[in-house]
Formats: structure tokens, C-alpha cells, sequence
């Protein structure tokens, strides 16, 4: 399975967990390229409301930012025509070769790319060189897009006081009224005679 | 969460920029309010409305502020000072209602929006509300203090961490350490001297009472009237007069007469120890003598008995040794009767088992020959099964290339038929071609009259913002105008112009309204454009969808081609086919097909003629059967036969052994010579007894001879050792008289005298003792006075220094003076230990909430973060809890490009102004979406997007619009930036979320002049 093979599998079990309608769409055929380049493997489907499109960065650094362009221009035709209605959601994924999650320009291509915000929001997706690898991977970045939801969590919702400690204390007891009298700067203080007021408010 | 409840209306009267009756009806459900305008028309005045009318105070004001005595800067700068007021609805005619003197009860709040699943109580709601549900505009209140210190204060501030931690620090700081310290050493000092104080009254008390008694209870002996005395005393006893005081003299002489009264009651006792042991004395030297002269006779005996004795011992040693002598010679003949015995028992066995061993030779050779015969008729057997088996499978192998070879003559039939039938279809490619360029060429059309709509719209967009702007200003110079015109005014403020009274009024208010009608021709027209625009973008869209269609045809056509020929490659790859060309195929094929079946024909013959009988099969199994069991009978065989030569082998070594005696005698005189062997042992048994007899006789004789001798020397010993004692008794008796000092041999009158001489000289001496007891106790009383007289003193001193009146006054006073020192120790030193346990509570109070409310936040924070930013940045809140201070500090986890590590990092010096306003917004949507203490979820973001970019906000309309759907928020979002309104509506839009939009317009007499439009 390839790594954007993986990728759609994966946003696609995400989306019907959280009961999206998925269906996969075909996309018209990217422009003619004048240099002879060969075309990039685009794959298109519409999760819920978000229309995506998945396509392949290259195994070469030096090409990818042409396949980036040819990407990006087919979504432009894409957000026109197939999704002119959901242009606002639209979704560029771009896929990296195996192996490029730890190579620094990779990375600092990614960051360019997801910074770049022509035509609709792109995310880059760094697979790992081992296909084993790619689960947790993929895990890391649905947790970026659209799909993570972290209110969803199954933990228990925390109930805590958040402003009982603000409240008087039992435990201080007549001490609270000492303390909260001192100087805020704590410099300022002094503590032998805090001492002595400590000691005569518990007999007074 | 039970019963949600939302937001439906909010009435704003005379409050910052809003008038007298300002009303916003908001969707009863999820969704989303907007509200948008320029700088200044009171977005922010909206949100603080809201915060006023739920807690009566506006965080970024402070209360000082909002208390001032020239008026609130609350109320609207036209209203009467206090005339502000708030309405709140909610769902389910629920509302809140808050003015300069009236408002809601807390506790009617709490009720209103607290979920009823959330267990605390709420004490504060300002701190639950600012925390999960506003987001201030200004930086500084959104946890963004830039000192990191004060960094998420509004966390820990109400929560009342720091407030607690600034007492805890109070408590458990070195200072306050050392002041407790100081102070119990203070009080530790006071005690000690009290003490002290106390012990010497009492001290003195007693020297003064017992001294007191002394001085009066008896006569005094001056020092001058005891020296006569006491020179007397030291000469009787033999002393030198020795130096000092005359008590010290007076005690060194009863030492003196003590020790001398010790020493006689010591004589006294040694004398009447003596008086049993005197009389003895002459017993004592008779019987010593009778004795010495019974020893020398009974030490001859002795010698005489002794010297038998060993005579007796050494015949009878002579004796056993020639006992021994005759047990081995007949032990030896025994040997030799076996071993001759052992040597014709070998020889028999030897004799069998050789013969055996030849009869299993013989019975192994016939079974081997048999076994061999077997072998090779099963051999020719098998050869005929193979010759059989080979011809099935080739025929078979004939069999699967005659089908492999028909059904590659079918496929490629199909393919060329299919090939046939592709050309057959060339014309309707053209027409589809022909069509293409049709819809490619109305598409061109549609996107070049989309890109001149496009234009258009934008200049008429910027027409419109000019004009806008020109009308805005134009309206608030004229409603300034206005303001300052009354009905009665006739002379015109800018031109001078003087009209009739009333009209002046009238037109500039015109003037407002034609100001505001000049837009809606505008408006009108960019609607028109706008609507031209869709039209181009629709017809464009079905054009690219044609197009799609057409080129998804042709690709298909292509594609079924390929797949054809690269089928006809396919099978011109087959090993029947390689070389051929198409043109050839049909006759291979063919060839092919007739020699297989040839083949096929000619091994079926040759199986007819090997075909074999079940018999054969039989046979093959018997052939087995047989061979396995001759191979079992070998095996036993040789396993009989060489049992046999280990037992032949066995009786050969046994002979070899006993080979001196075979050569000696022969192996027919063998049982000969056991016989004599046998007969000779016998004899010698019966010397052996003969010799044990006469042994045994002596050795009695020589053990009597050795009792005798024991009894007389035992006789003897017991005479030697009485003479010893008798002797060393005579002696001691001697010396203790003699050291008694006692002249000649011990004797009873001698005794007697000494002892009453003894007697008389202890009495003299108790004499002595009482009087020396009287001259002290009268020297004693003497130095008593003087000194009673300087305690009299110290006492008087005391009592005055302590104001009592008497000595039992006194002692009270200063018991009583010292317990009240012990108390306060006591205390002072409770509120040490008490600190130190109060300081660790609050600790641990402090670090439990980290735990209980941080942690989840910081969690939850970090993964709203990841989904609002495309920075990389691992952001979260980390309690830091150490043995000496507890807080919450905010962290962010840097990734490095080379390194690939994540370094930690204050975020204040990472982050920009824009990614930390991003961060501002995951804390408060942490926050909400952990602590669900409230049916009210709602989201109140004044411009929340500032400083940020489009990708941004492009992922914060995400997460918003998931809430809305997903968990039934409520938001209220404020914006200048009308492109960001219209992206979030048109996002709302698409989930089929109501949306409502408040446009703040211009500011009016009556206050923010406004529309409310739905999307």
C-alpha cells in the first residue's frame, strides 16, 4: 500500500467514525505541463463537509515543488468546478516520499507548504520509511486536520473547584487574617513580628 | 449535559455607545452571531455588556474605575450618570436584568447557568465565566502577560494558588524559619533564667532554714578552744600536727581513730577463727609420723608386683603371634582349593560355548543368503513399477499441453475479434473530438466573461468601500451638525445660509438620508454584477464538467486499446508462441496441437502394455513383509551369537588367570590338588585351637597380677595424699599465729590473753570517736552564725526584687513566673510545628490542583493548539511543583530541523504576537471544553482572529463550526474584517447553521446606528 494509499484509508475509517459520508470523486485531468513533466497521482473524495484531494509530492526533493504547483492547480480547477460549492473546505493533502518524516529539507518544505495560503488549506503529510511505521504516523496527523475532535476524549471530564481555594480556610484559621495582611512584596515583610502576631492570634 | 440553554435576546440601554433601547434577538440553538463594524462602534462595548449584566463588573476596567465619582464609564457619554442597563434572556424565559442599582443575585446566576451534573460549588462566578467563556480582545488579558512569572494569572489568580502560595511562602520561608527560631531561642532564654532563678531560691531557702537550725541548736566550740584538744588527740594517736583549718584536723583524726577502731574488730575476728584450729595442733604431728613409715612398706609390695606383672604380659604376646601365624597358612590353602576349583568350572564352560557359537554361525550365514535372494527379486520388481509410472505421467503431461494449447487458440481468437470490433468504432471518436472542441471552446467564453465579471464586481467592490467611507464621514459630520442644531436654529453652521425656523433641522437630516441613499444604487448595481458573476461561474462549471466527461471517454477508448494489444503481447509471450509472428499463430497453434496428440496416442499404448496386475502389487507388499522379518531373525541371530563369545571370552580370561596353577599341576590333576589343599586346612584348624586355649589361660593369670597391682597403688596414693594434707594444715597453723604477732607454737593461753587486750583497746577508741564528734558539731555551730548572717542578706535581697512578703510568697512568685514561660515556649513552639504542617497542606493543595485542573487543561490545550496552528509547536501548561514552591508555568516544545529534538522553551521569547493570540484562543477553548460546569456553552470571542492569517482563520472556522454541530456551542464572534464574516458565514452555512450578522454602522444621537441581517 502506498503511503497516500494509507492516507485516504485512514481519513477515510476517521470520517465514518465520526459518521461522515464519504464518496470518492473523479477529478478532471490535470493541465498539460510544458516541460514534458510527467503527471502527479491525485485521488479526490468528499469526507462530511470537507472536499479533499490527496496527490503525491514525488520521491525527489528537487521535483516536489513542481508536483506542489501541478497540485495546487488542479485543486484551483477542482475548487471551480467539482467543489464550487465547497470551496471554503477544501483540502489539499500533499504526500512526501517514505522516509522523508526525518529528512530536515522535507520538513522545512512541509512547513512552507502548509504556511502557503494560495487557493484552498494544504497539509503535508511526512510518511515514515517503514510502512509498519505509517499507523502511528498517520495517528500524528489526523490529529492536525480537520478530523481530530479533542472534546471527543473518552477521559473523564475534570470537576474540579476552580475558585474554592480562593474561599477562607478552616485550616489557617485565624492565621489567614495574619497572612493576608502582610505586604505583597515579601521584602517588605517582618517576620519576627509576623512570628509574634502568628503566635498570639492562635491565643489570643 | 441536561437541559442546554441559549442566549435569545440582549437589551442594552445607555451603555458606551449603545442607546436608549438597542435590542439583538439571537438564535435560540447552536449557531453562530456576528458582529461587525469598524473601529470604535462598540463591538467590545457588546461583549462588556454582557460580562456587566452577568457579574457587575467589566474585567478591563477596574472597580476603582467603575466607581469614580464624575460617572462610570459605563454609561453612554449622553445618558444621566447611572442610566445603563443590561437585559440578559435566555431559552426556557429565563433572564437577568442588571442596572447602576439593581441586579441579579449570584446565586440566581449560579441557578440559571450551572449544569446540574457538575458537582462543585461555585463560589466565585467570575472566575468560572472569564475562564471558560470569554475571550478578552486586549492581549494582556488573554493569559499573555509577558512576564512569565504572571503568566496565566487568570488560571491561578481567583483560583487562589498564588494567593495561597504567597502564604505558604510566608510560612516556610528561610526567614520565617529563622524568626520561629529566634523566637523560641528568645523564649528558651527567658525560661532557662527562670529556672535558674528558681532552683537558687530554693536552694537558698534551704541552706538558710537548715543553717538557721544549726546556728541555734547547739553550744559553739571556737577554733582557740578546740587547739589544746586536738593537739592532744593528734598526739595520743602518734600524728604530726599537720597544717590547716582546725575542721580538717579535727576530720583527718577521727580518720585516724576509725581506722584504728577497724583493725581491732579485724584481730578480734581472726582470734576467735583460731581457737577450733589450736587444739588440733598436736593430733595433727603424731599421725603424720605413723603414716611415713606405712608408705615405705607398701611403695615394696608395689615394686615386687609390677616386675610379675610384665612377665605374664610377654608370654602371652608370644603367644597370639603364633595364633596369627597358623590363621594365615591355612587362609592361604583355602585360597588355593578355590582357585582350583574356579579353573575346571572355566574350562567346562569354554568347552559349551565354543560349540555354540559355531552352530549361530551357521544358522546367520543360511538367513543372510536367503535375505540377499530376496533383495534382488524385489530389485526387478521395482524397475517394472518405475518403467509403468513413467509412461502415466508423460502421457498426462501430453494431456495438460493439448488443453493449454486450445485454450491459447480461444484467447487469441477473442482478442483479434476484439481488435476487429475496437476499429469498427473510429468514427464516433471523431464526433466526440469534434464536440470537445465545441464545449472546450464555450468554456474559454465562460471563464473569459467570469474573469470581466470578476473585475467589475472588484471595482464596484471599491467603488462602494470609497464611497462608504465618504458616507460614513459625511453622516457623522452632519449628526455632529445635527446635534448641535435646535428646531428654533435658522442660520446654517457651515454655509451661513438662512432658512425658515424649523427647516434648518429638516434638511441637514435630509442631507443624513441622502447621504445613506447614495449607497444603495451602488449596492443595487455590485447585487446585479454579482448575480452576473454567478451566472458565469455556473456556466463555466457545466462547460469543465462536459469537458470531464468528454476527456473521461476518450481516456477510457485509449485505455481498452492498450489493454487489447497488451493482451495480444501477453499471449505472443507464451513459450508455445516466442518467436512466432502474428501472422503464424493460427498455424503453431495448430502444429502444435497435432503433434500432442500423437504423443498422447503413443503413451497410452505403452501403459497398455506395462499395465500390471493387482497381483504385482501383492507380491511388492510381500517382498517387504518377508525381507522384514529375515533382517528381525539376523539381527536376533547375531545378538545369540555374540552373547556366546562374551561368555567364550569370560571363561578364556578366567583360565588365563589361574594359569601358574594349571602349568604346576596340570588341568587333569587339578581336582586332585584342590583335595589335599582341602585336607591340609583342616589340620591346621585344629592347632589353631590349641594355641587359642593355652593364650587365653595366661592372659587371665596376667589380668589378675594388674588388678593387685592397681589396689595397692591406689592404697598407697590415698596414704600420700593424707601425709600432704596433715602437713600443709600444721603449716598454715603455724603461720597465722605468727601473724598474729603471737611468740612460740601456738597455744590456747596465748589466745586467750590477746584477745582481751583487744577488747580493751576498741572500747578506748569508741571513747575517743565521741569526742571528736562533739568538738565539730560545737566548730560547726560557731561558722554556722556568720554565715547564717550573709544568707539573710541574699533572702531579703530576693524578696525585694520579687515584692513578697514572705519566703513561701517568694517561692510561689517565681514558680508561677516560670510555668508562664514554660507556656509561652510551649506555644511558640506549637506555631513552629503548626507552620511547617500548614505550609505542607497548602502545598499539597496547591500541587493537587495543578494535578487535578491543570493537567487535563494543558492536555486538552496542547490538541486544540495542533488544530489552530500549522506550527509545529508542542504548547501546554505545566504545573511545576517542587519541595519549595508550587505554580503553573506555560511551555512550548520547539522541533529542530537538524537535530530532530524538541527543545523546551519560555513561549514569551518564541512565539509571535500572532501565535500567541492563537494560543490565547486553544487555552480558552481548553478551558470550555474541559470544565463543563455550565448548560450555557457558549463562546463569547471578541476579534478573536487579530494578528492572525487566513490559514488561521481558516482552521479556527473549522474547529468553531465542529462545536456548533458537534456540541450545541452557542458563539458570538466580533470582526472588522467583512471577508472574515462572510468566510465564517458561508462556512456556518454549508453545516445548515443559523447565522445572524449585526453590522455596527455609524455612531447616531441615539447611539451605534445598526442592521441584522441572516445569512
Amino acid at each position: 500500500m502506498t503511503p497516500s494509499e494509507a492516507l485516504q484509508q485512514r481519513l477515510t475509517a476517521e470520517a465514518t467514525k465520526v459518521e461522515w459520508p464519504v464518496r470518492t470523486i473523479a477529478l478532471p485531468p490535470p493541465a498539460a505541463e510544458t516541460s514534458g513533466a510527467s503527471s502527479i497521482a491525485v485521488r479526490a473524495f468528499v469526507a462530511g463537509l470537507y472536499p479533499i484531494i490527496v496527490a503525491e509530492l514525488g520521491e525527489a526533493l528537487e521535483r516536489a515543488r513542481v508536483a506542489w504547483a501541478q497540485a495546487q492547480r488542479q485543486a484551483a480547477v477542482a475548487r471551480t468546478t467539482v467543489f464550487a460549492d465547497g470551496g471554503e473546505d477544501l483540502v489539499l493533502i500533499l504526500v512526501g516520499p517514505p522516509g522523508s518524516k526525518m529528512i530536515p529539507d522535507w520538513i522545512a518544505l512541509a512547513m512552507e507548504v502548509e504556511r502557503n495560503d494560495l487557493v484552498c488549506r494544504k497539509l503535508v503529510w511526512l510518511p515514515p520509511k517503514r510502512s509498519a511505521d505509517f499507523e502511528i504516523a498517520l495517528g500524528e496527523f489526523v490529529r492536525r486536520t480537520f478530523l481530530s475532535k479533542p472534546w471527543l476524549v473518552t477521559a473523564p471530564i475534570a470537576q474540579t473547584d476552580l475558585d474554592a481555594l480562593s474561599q477562607r480556610n478552616p485550616m489557617l484559621g485565624r492565621w489567614e487574617e495574619v497572612l493576608d495582611a502582610q505586604p505583597i512584596n515579601r521584602a517588605e515583610v517582618d517576620y519576627d513580628a509576623l512570628v509574634e502576631k502568628l503566635i498570639k492570634a492562635d491565643h489570643p | 449535559m441536561s437541559d442546554p440553554i441559549y442566549l435569545s435576546r440582549v437589551r442594552i440601554s445607555n451603555f458606551r455607545t449603545y442607546g436608549e433601547d438597542f435590542e439583538l434577538e439571537l438564535p435560540d440553538a447552536p449557531g453562530l452571531t456576528m458582529l461587525c463594524g469598524m473601529n470604535g462602534l462598540g463591538k467590545t462595548a457588546f461583549f462588556d455588556a454582557i460580562e456587566w449584566g452577568l457579574l457587575g463588573e467589566v474585567q478591563r476596567f477596574s472597580a476603582e474605575r467603575l466607581g469614580r465619582p464624575e460617572g462610570s464609564p459605563l454609561t453612554r457619554a449622553d445618558a444621566a450618570p447611572g442610566a445603563h442597563r443590561v437585559e440578559l434572556s435566555w431559552s426556557g424565559n429565563l433572564q437577568v436584568s442588571r442596572g447602576a442599582d439593581h441586579g441579579p443575585a449570584e446565586n440566581q446566576l449560579v441557578e440559571i447557568l450551572k449544569d446540574p451534573a457538575w458537582v462543585p460549588q461555585i463560589h466565585d462566578l467570575a472566575v468560572y465565566l472569564r475562564l471558560t467563556h470569554f475571550l478578552p480582545q486586549a492581549t494582556r488579558e488573554r493569559f499573555l502577560e509577558k512576564e512569565s512569572k504572571t503568566q496565566w494569572t487568570l488560571l491561578q489568580g481567583p483560583a487562589g494558588v498564588e494567593r495561597l502560595e504567597r502564604m505558604r511562602k510566608l510560612l516556610d520561608d528561610t526567614k520565617a524559619r529563622n524568626a520561629f527560631e529566634r523566637r523560641i531561642n528568645t523564649l528558651q532564654s527567658a525560661l532557662d533564667e527562670a529556672t535558674k532563678l528558681f532552683e537558687e531560691w530554693t536552694r537558698l531557702a534551704a541552706d538558710h532554714n537548715r543553717w538557721a537550725a544549726i546556728a541555734t541548736a547547739s553550744a559553739a566550740t571556737s577554733p582557740q578552744e578546740l587547739e589544746p584538744i586536738l593537739s592532744e588527740l593528734e598526739a595520743s594517736l602518734g600524728l604530726k600536727k599537720p597544717p590547716g583549718e582546725p575542721a580538717q584536723r579535727l576530720a583527718t583524726v577521727r580518720t585516724a581513730v576509725e581506722g584504728a577502731r577497724t583493725r581491732l574488730r579485724s584481730l578480734l575476728a581472726e582470734l576467735a577463727a583460731h581457737d577450733a584450729s589450736i587444739g588440733r595442733h598436736a593430733h595433727l604431728s603424731e599421725r603424720l609420723a605413723a603414716l611415713q613409715a606405712a608408705t615405705l612398706e607398701r611403695e615394696k609390695n608395689l615394686i615386687e608386683l609390677q616386675k610379675s606383672e610384665s612377665e605374664l604380659k610377654e608370654r602371652l604376646t608370644k603367644l597370639r603371634d603364633n595364633v596369627r601365624g597358623l590363621e594365615d597358612k591355612k587362609r592361604a590353602t583355602e585360597q588355593q582349593a578355590l582357585r582350583a576349583l574356579a579353573v575346571v568350572e572355566a574350562e567346562t564352560r569354554r568347552q559349551e560355548m565354543t560349540k555354540l557359537r559355531a552352530a549361530a554361525d551357521e544358522k546367520i550365514g543360511s538367513t543372510n543368503k536367503q535375505l540377499a535372494e530376496l533383495i534382488e527379486k524385489r530389485n526387478q520388481h521395482r524397475q517394472q513399477l518405475e518403467h509403468y509410472d513413467t509412461a502415466v505421467k508423460g502421457r498426462d503431461l501430453a494431456r495438460e499441453h493439448l488443453r493449454l494449447v486450445r485454450q491459447l487458440t480461444e484467447q487469441w481468437d477473442a482478442c483479434a475479434r476484439q481488435l476487429r470490433e475496437w476499429d469498427g468504432r473510429a468514427p464516433e471518436e471523431k464526433s466526440q473530438k469534434e464536440r470537445r472542441a465545441v464545449v472546450d471552446g464555450q468554456r474559454l467564453v465562460a471563464q473569459k466573461v467570469l474573469s470581466e465579471q470578476v473585475d467589475k464586481v472588484r471595482a464596484v467592490t471599491e467603488r462602494l468601500k470609497v464611497e462608504q467611507r465618504t458616507v460614513d464621514e459625511g453622516t457623522k459630520a452632519l449628526a455632529q451638525i445635527v446635534q448641535h442644531i435646535h428646531v428654533s436654529d435658522t442660520s446654517c453652521p457651515v454655509c451661513a445660509h438662512e432658512h425658515p425656523p424649523g427647516q434648518l433641522l429638516q434638511r441637514a437630516q435630509a442631507s443624513i438620508e441622502r447621504y445613506s441613499s447614495r449607497t444603495a444604487a451602488l449596492l443595487a448595481e455590485l447585487r446585479q454584477l454579482q448575480q452576473a458573476q454567478a451566472d458565469a461561474e455556473r456556466r463555466l462549471g457545466v462547460a469543465s464538467g462536459q469537458l470531464a466527461d468528454l476527456d473521461r471517454w476518450q481516456a477510457s477508448r485509449v485505455k481498452e486499446r492498450e489493454d487489447l494489444e497488451k493482451q495480444q503481447r501477453n499471449l505472443l509471450g507464451s513459450p508455445i508462441l516466442i518467436g512466432a509472428a502474428p501472422a503464424e499463430v493460427a498455424g503453431v497453434l495448430q502444429r502444435r496441437q497435432l503433434e500432442l496428440q500423437q504423443q498422447e496416442k503413443h503413451l497410452s499404448d505403452r501403459i497398455s502394455a506395462l499395465r500390471l496386475s493387482d497381483e504385482s502389487l501383492v507380491t511388492a507388499q510381500q517382498f517387504d513383509s518377508v525381507e522384514k522379518r529375515l533382517r528381525d531373525e539376523v539381527q536376533k541371530l547375531n545378538a545369540e551369537r555374540d552373547q556366546k563369545t562374551a561368555s567364550l571370552q569370560d571363561s578364556e580370561a578366567k583360565l588365563a588367570v589361574a594359569n601358574d596353577l594349571i602349568q604346576a599341576h596340570g588341568l587333569a590333576g587339578m581336582n586332585e590338588f584342590r583335595n589335599e589343599c582341602l585336607r591340609t586346612a583342616a589340620r591346621m584348624e585344629s592347632e589353631i585351637r590349641d594355641a587359642k586355649a593355652n593364650a587365653e589361660g595366661v592372659r587371665k593369670q596376667a589380668e589378675e597380677r594388674a588388678r593387685q597391682v592397681a589396689e595397692l597403688k591406689a592404697k598407697w596414693d590415698a596414704e600420700l595424699k593424707l601425709k600432704n594434707e596433715l602437713q600443709g594444715e600444721a603449716t598454715k597453723l603455724v603461720t597465722a599465729w605468727q601473724k598474729l604477732g603471737l611468740a612460740g607454737s601456738p597455744n590456747e593461753s596465748a589466745l586467750r590473753e590477746a584477745k582481751s587486750k583487744a577488747v580493751r583497746d576498741g572500747a578506748d577508741r569508741d571513747l575517743q570517736l565521741e569526742k571528736i564528734a562533739a568538738l565539730a558539731t560545737g566548730l560547726e555551730s560557731w561558722s554556722k552564725r556568720e554565715q547564717l548572717a550573709i544568707l539573710e542578706r541574699r533572702v531579703a535581697q530576693v524578696r525585694a526584687e520579687t515584692k513578697a512578703k514572705s519566703n513561701e510568697e517568694c517561692t510561689q512568685l517565681l514558680q508561677q513566673r516560670r510555668s508562664e514561660r514554660v507556656v509561652a515556649l510551649q506555644r511558640a513552639r506549637a506555631a513552629q510545628t503548626r507552620a511547617v504542617e500548614v505550609a505542607g497542606r497548602l502545598m499539597q493543595w496547591t500541587g493537587q490542583f495543578s494535578r487535578t485542573a491543570l493537567e487535563p487543561l494543558s492536555a486538552r490545550i496542547s490538541a486544540f493548539n495542533r488544530l489552530i496552528s500549522p506550527f509545529p509547536y508542542d504548547f501546554r501548561i505545566r504545573p511545576h511543583v517542587t519541595p519549595t514552591r508550587t505554580r503553573a508555568e506555560a511551555r512550548v516544545g520547539i522541533p529542530t530541523l537538524r537535530t530532530n529534538k524538541v527543545i523546551d522553551r519560555d513561549p514569551e521569547w518564541w512565539l509571535s504576537e500572532g501565535q500567541m493570540s492563537a494560543m490565547g484562543l486553544s487555552v480558552l477553548l481548553g478551558a470550555s471544553t474541559v470544565y463543563r460546569w455550565s448548560r450555557w456553552r457558549a463562546l463569547l470571542l471578541d476579534d478573536p482572529l487579530q494578528n492572525t492569517d487566513l490559514i488561521h482563520a481558516a482552521a479556527f472556522g473549522d474547529v468553531i463550526r465542529s462545536l456548533m454541530r458537534d456540541e450545541q456551542y452557542q458563539v458570538v464572534v466580533s470582526t472588522h474584517d467583512y471577508e472574515e464574516a462572510d468566510f465564517l458565514a458561508r462556512k456556518c452555512r454549508r453545516a445548515n447553521l443559523p447565522v445572524r450578522r449585526l453590522e455596527l454602522l455609524s455612531l447616531g444621537p441615539n447611539g451605534v446606528r445598526c442592521s441584522v441581517r441572516d445569512n
